[in-house]
């Protein structure tokens, strides 16, 4: 037997070597996480030294670990246009919507049925399965074929028995923008309250939950180049809420738990290197989506590009290469240094046809599609080096 | 290097297997197959907490790891027959059936497409070089030797295949994982079929069949599948087995009944010539006594084989295997036992 080597495998030591290279590989998987921005660790390096003051502790270390505390929620408020006394600091994006859902239903008094739509993040989906268990009502807002839910299609789900409207600001996975002032609108006619999973969208779309119309959101730092374990739920004044977590009360009570603190201040950093470089960067991401876009299509025959067109995530692509499945080619991709994803990257043991793309009617392609996010650090190169990969992985894997 | 793609289950056998050919110097992946929708079957090799254990050892290794969805594949050229087979009073064999065509059929295929110059599994057999090509020979653990359900591969396609655990024994290989800190040294062995709470639902309406006694009266009638030497759960009289599976009843009876010197096969599948499987010796289940082979010859389009001495419950549904020394030589499905 002859030993192929595939062309430009494994290049680069990985992180199993102790040396964090990437030199030689291209990340394309910012939407499962996106590496730390040196201003977030720059940031957070004071609070994993030297100041490990708890948070709620009244002395002087205390102290400081609160200001720290306070000034990244004020840094987190002032990018989403919301109160700082309205963002409860979370360990995910995943508790911050448990928390939204299962908080919101468990207050609520006559109020039992649920709405989502049918291509949220299992961080939504999960717990609103959990509570359909516990017996509240879950209702499940479809999607066209673009992945967007219709205003239409959500007033037939509303009546007054609906406590709260679920519904992404950016799909995960294909990258589509969701209508969610009209399904705030839609949502207030009857009087439910409304939470948008805003995961994706901090920092790639303007979010302004002033004007949004929503009462919750839910927000990650890792996904915007902020540390793993720390998000935040925004929580309207006024709003009733039952809380997760129990304990010594902090978050005002709302939140128990010792403050993360060098998360939290990661998590500002990251916010503020984001705001920072908004324009210029959500541009540079749509020119550079573009150009995978083009490079691929213009090479490949059979490649649709899944979502909406006109509103989409400047950084999430999904693809579908007819005659190929998406396993054999992430496996083909990896080989070669190009880290993409066949879907959301949640559990390594449920490979699932995506249920996003069978919302959108898409089934029958679910299992040629892979998903390419772009972030704060893909270059053109990066683009151009997976592009060539992929080409040659599918004229290999076809070619059979 | 060579690059190896390792058929990892979550078990120790495919853990070792893969940890192996690493310290062998190949260069390897590790895949794991899903099979069946998780949570049917906590405990077999395709629940979650299954692919999170083959996921843990590969990253204890260093190497790759990925998660296939065979499900369909799977569900349509195994499940489906097997619960027909059931239905029509067989006693079908789905691990052979999924070797042949989903494990060493679709995944080896994709394998190859992968460039890849093996896959691998941690199956207690051998691949042995004969002047007439690569053969599939008995593990040397005899306890634990696979041959059997391996038995319908072709030898082209035993080409692409390493096992590397087909020289060792069952013991040494559970030292060997404990010896590496291997997290799942300990785990026992799946025994059940994978699908089996799937099968179960599947076949909880089956039209009940009457249960006769051998060349008697009738007993009562039966609604669950049955398989040929069955004993226990049917409530039948002390020392009866059941003897025969047919359409619209089940026959029961003595032990004696129960041993069978003909056997009928069609699936036919042979990798020696004719003339040579005279003299050779046959299993007719997984892990059964060998019994002499004294004639073999067409039968129109099924193989007709003449047992030198009657074979224990030879089931219409399973295989038999004809073994020369330690190869397999070939073999089919049982269509009749007389």
């Amino acid at each position: 037997m002859g030993c192929p080597r595939a062309a430009g495998a494994r290049a680069g030591p990985g992180p199993d070597t102790g040396t964090l290279m990437t030199v030689g590989r291209v990340y394309l998987d910012h939407a499962a996480t996106s590496p730390l921005r040196p201003e977030a660790a720059e940031a957070m390096a004071p609070y994993l030294a030297g100041s490990f003051g708890n948070a709620a502790s009244l002395h002087s270390f205390g102290r400081e670990a609160r200001k720290a505390l306070e000034e990244a929620r004020e840094e987190v408020a002032r990018a989403v246009g919301a109160d700082p006394g309205e963002i409860y600091f979370t360990s995910s994006g995943t508790e911050a919507d448990n928390w939204a859902i299962k908080g919101v239903l468990f207050a609520a008094r006559e109020r039992r049925a649920l709405v989502v739509s049918a291509v949220e993040h299992k961080a939504v989906l999960e717990p609103a399965r959990w509570m359909a268990s516990r017996g509240f009502e879950l209702r499940i807002l479809p999607v066209d074929r673009d992945g967007r839910v219709r205003r239409e299609a959500l007033e037939r789900l509303l009546d007054p028995g609906v406590a709260l409207v679920s519904v992404m600001l950016v799909n995960n996975e294909v990258g589509t923008v969701q209508p969610v002032r009209e399904v705030a609108e839609a949502a207030r006619e009857v009087g439910a309250l409304v939470h948008t999973d805003a995961v994706q969208a901090l920092g790639n779309l303007e979010v302004d939950l002033g004007s949004l119309g929503v009462d919750l959101a839910s927000f990650s730092a890792h996904k915007i180049g902020g540390p793993k374990g720390v998000g935040a739920l925004w929580v309207r004044r006024g709003v009733r809420l039952e809380l997760l977590l129990h304990g010594g009360g902090q978050e005002r009570g709302m939140r128990s738990g010792t403050s993360n603190v060098a998360g939290a201040v990661g998590f500002a950093a990251a916010v503020k290197a984001a705001m920072a470089d908004f324009p210029e960067r959500v541009s540079r991401l749509e020119a550079l989506r573009s150009r995978l876009v083009q490079g691929v299509t213009s090479r490949l025959e059979g490649v649709r590009v899944n979502g909406d067109p006109d509103g989409h995530h400047p950084g999430i692509l999904s693809l579908s290469v007819e005659g190929v499945d998406a396993e054999s080619l992430l496996l083909a991709l990896d080989a070669r240094g190009v880290a993409c994803s066949t879907g959301s990257a949640c559990t390594s043991g449920a490979p699932e046809p995506s249920h996003v793309l069978q919302a959108m009617g898409l089934g029958a392609v679910a299992r040629s599609t892979l998903r390419f996010s772009l972030g704060w650090n893909t270059t053109a190169e990066d683009v151009d080096l997976a592009t060539q990969a992929l080409v040659e992985a599918v004229e290999r894997l076809r070619g059979r | 290097m060579p690059r190896a793609l390792v058929a990892m289950s979550g078990g120790v056998d495919s853990s070792v297997a893969a940890a192996l050919l690493v310290e062998a110097g190949w260069e390897v992946v590790g895949v794991h197959f899903k099979q069946v929708e998780e949570g049917t079957h906590p405990a077999s090799c395709c629940s979650l907490e299954a692919a999170e254990l083959a996921g843990e050892v590969a990253a204890r290794l260093s190497i790759p790891f990925y998660v296939w969805d065979l499900k369909e594949s799977f569900a349509r050229q195994v499940i489906a027959s097997t619960i027909s087979g059931y239905l029509q009073g067989l006693t079908p064999n789905p691990c052979l059936l999924c070797n042949r065509s989903v494990r060493f059929g679709l995944a080896l295929e994709r394998a190859k497409a992968l460039g890849f110059d093996a896959l691998a599994t941690g199956h207690y057999a051998r691949v042995v070089r004969t002047e007439r090509g690569p053969r599939l020979a008995r593990g040397a653990d005899r306890r634990h030797d696979q041959s059997y359900m391996l038995a319908a591969l072709a030898p082209r396609v035993l080409e692409d295949l390493v096992f590397p655990l087909g020289g060792m024994a069952k013991e040494e290989v559970r030292g060997e994982a404990r010896r590496r800190g291997l997290p799942n040294w300990g785990r026992r062995d799946s025994q059940d079929l994978c699908f089996l709470p799937l099968l179960r639902r599947a076949l909880e309406r089956m039209p009940p069949r009457a249960l006769r006694e051998e060349g008697g009266r009738v007993l009562g009638s039966l609604g669950v599948p049955v398989t040929v030497g069955q004993r226990r759960g049917l409530g039948l009289p002390e020392g009866h087995y059941v003897l025969e599976v047919r359409a619209g009843e089940v026959v029961v009876g003595r032990e004696e009944g129960l041993f069978r010197k003909e056997l009928l096969l069609d699936e036919v599948f042979l990798w020696e010539p004719l003339e040579r499987l005279e003299g050779s010796r046959a299993c007719t289940r997984y892990r059964s006594q060998e019994v002499p082979v004294s004639w073999v010859g067409w039968e129109g389009p099924f193989l007709d084989v003449v047992l030198g001495e009657p074979a224990r419950a030879a089931a219409p549904g399973q295989y038999l295997v004809f073994y020369m020394g330690e190869l397999v030589a070939g073999g089919g499905r049982i269509v009749l036992a007389r």
